[in-house]
């Protein structure tokens, strides 16, 4: 526990460190985009988040048929953290789109593949967590938020498909395409990725380093209790109580 | 016969038995489902509604709607005297405990849905008649997907502290997309046209149900698990 607790300090200097410097490459080092100006920018951040949004679910599809597979209790608190952590992530990426959105197309939102998706994907996890919060915190919640997990990240082909058809005549990766891409500008891109990548392991590590003091806590609070409920006059009035 | 097929029917039996004594799930199903048609009657204009793509989502939404009604009912009546326990510890494989809760769900939405579909089309002057085969391909298809994955989250909704509400918060995200698709094949059918033109959605509607339909078999176990 203490060796984590340093590695988690590290990180997250290192994680401040270079989502600060990122931030100062975003905005000085990386040339402005010819036909959407600076608004552009916002691209350095919200690509990495929604990757890290993905990745987020894929740890709560491989910490869910984790758990499922073994019922080792650090499964279900890596889906819990992957879930929470992602969801933050997804949520950032629904956030800074638009604000791109609003000046290069014109409108806040449109109904467009990747964004519907996105948008499919925060209200599973949101349904996964609501499901989490509402049940009594026992075993058979481990269960079903497994259950859930697995669920939810079966339907993401399904949805990305199913919207990609209905809506076909989207602007695809108009920034992503190499050799568009000025080297200033994929620089400064590789850079904002590991940053946000490391903030996202930083995160994660310490969602579950609390979840773990959590449980231990709750262990001891149970011990505490049993010490206290124990007849102090020994079996001769246990029976007598009823 | 064979065991699980036997076991498979038995609850199914037991589900349509217990429909057919209470009358709960389905009369209130096509109910609220009836409900759903009239009042988008009252909120749009009846006589300028688009068959290609306001219909088909009136439609749904209906369906979906009273859906979710009856999938809420499947388990949290089993819950009442502890039935799901009995069911649980029934000497049989618990997918065939799934299946048979998930067929008679979906025969009670196929119901809901036959009624609902001539009121649809005479209130909302939806013409139906012409292409009833098509669209009772595309409705049977995506209710098997909603009952697939309705059937597994009704039964995990069900012992929650907020049941009811929580159905619905689980369902919907994971059936958009085949909610989707479905109301563009209804969509393709109502304008006229063939099943081979919307292939696409079938097959993804399909697809849909394939997967969903085997999570439930494999899945079931976990949450019967008591």
């Amino acid at each position: 526990m203490r060796g984590l607790a340093s590695v988690s300090k590290a990180l997250d200097v290192l994680a401040l460190v270079l989502v600060l410097a990122a931030f100062w490459l975003v905005l000085y080092h990386a040339p402005t985009e010819r036909t959407m100006g600076d608004v552009q920018r916002i691209f350095y951040f919200h690509v990495p988040s929604a990757m890290m949004a993905f990745l987020g679910f894929a740890i709560v599809l491989v910490a869910s048929i984790g758990y499922l597979a073994t019922g080792g209790r650090g499964w279900d608190s890596t889906a819990q953290a992957g879930a929470e952590v992602g969801l933050l992530f997804c949520t950032i990426t629904l956030l800074t789109g638009p604000v791109w959105a609003r000046s290069a197309w014109g409108v806040w939102w449109t109904w467009d593949a990747r964004l519907s998706t996105t948008l499919i994907l925060w209200l599973i996890y949101v349904a996964y967590l609501a499901l989490r919060g509402y049940m009594a915190e026992d075993l058979r919640m481990r269960r079903f938020s497994a259950v859930l997990g697995i669920i939810g990240a079966l339907d993401v082909p399904i949805v990305y498909f199913s919207v990609r058809w209905w809506r076909t005549q989207h602007p695809t990766t108009f920034i992503m395409e190499r050799e568009g891409l000025h080297p200033a500008m994929a620089e400064t891109l590789r850079v904002s990725m590991i940053a946000v990548l490391l903030l996202f392991v930083a995160l994660l590590l310490k969602r579950l380093m609390l979840e773990r003091i959590r449980l231990t806590a709750e262990e001891l609070r149970g011990e505490i209790e049993t010490l206290e409920m124990e007849p102090p006059m020994g079996p001769a009035d246990a029976g007598g109580a009823r | 016969m064979i065991p699980y097929l036997d076991a498979v029917l038995a609850v199914v039996r037991k589900d349509l038995l217990s429909e057919w004594r209470t009358r709960e799930a389905a009369g209130s199903m096509a109910l609220f489902s009836l409900l759903v048609v009239v009042i988008f009657g009252f909120c749009f204009e009846t006589q300028r509604i688009d068959l290609e793509n306001l219909a088909p989502g009136m439609l749904w939404v209906a369906f979906s709607f009273s859906g979710v009604l009856g999938l809420g009912h499947s388990f949290s009546s089993e819950r009442v005297r502890g039935s799901l326990q009995a069911l649980a510890l029934a000497p049989v494989d618990r997918s065939a405990i799934f299946l048979g809760k998930m067929i008679s769900n979906l025969l009670m939405l196929l119901f809901v849905e036959a009624l609902t579909l001539p009121v649809f089309s005479i209130l909302l002057h939806v013409p139906l008649l012409g292409c009833l085969p098509a669209l009772a391909v595309v409705a049977f298809l995506a209710s098997v997907g909603f009952t697939a994955v309705g059937t597994l989250l009704s039964a995990l909704a069900a012992s929650s502290r907020m049941r009811e509400m929580l159905l619905p918060i689980l369902l919907y995200p994971i059936w958009i997309p085949i909610l989707l698709a479905a109301v563009r094949a209804t969509g393709g059918v109502l304008a006229g046209k063939e099943l081979a033109d919307v292939a696409g959605w079938i097959r993804l509607i399909a697809a849909f149900d394939l997967i969903f339909v085997t999570a439930g078999l494999l899945l079931f176990d976990q949450i019967l698990e008591e």
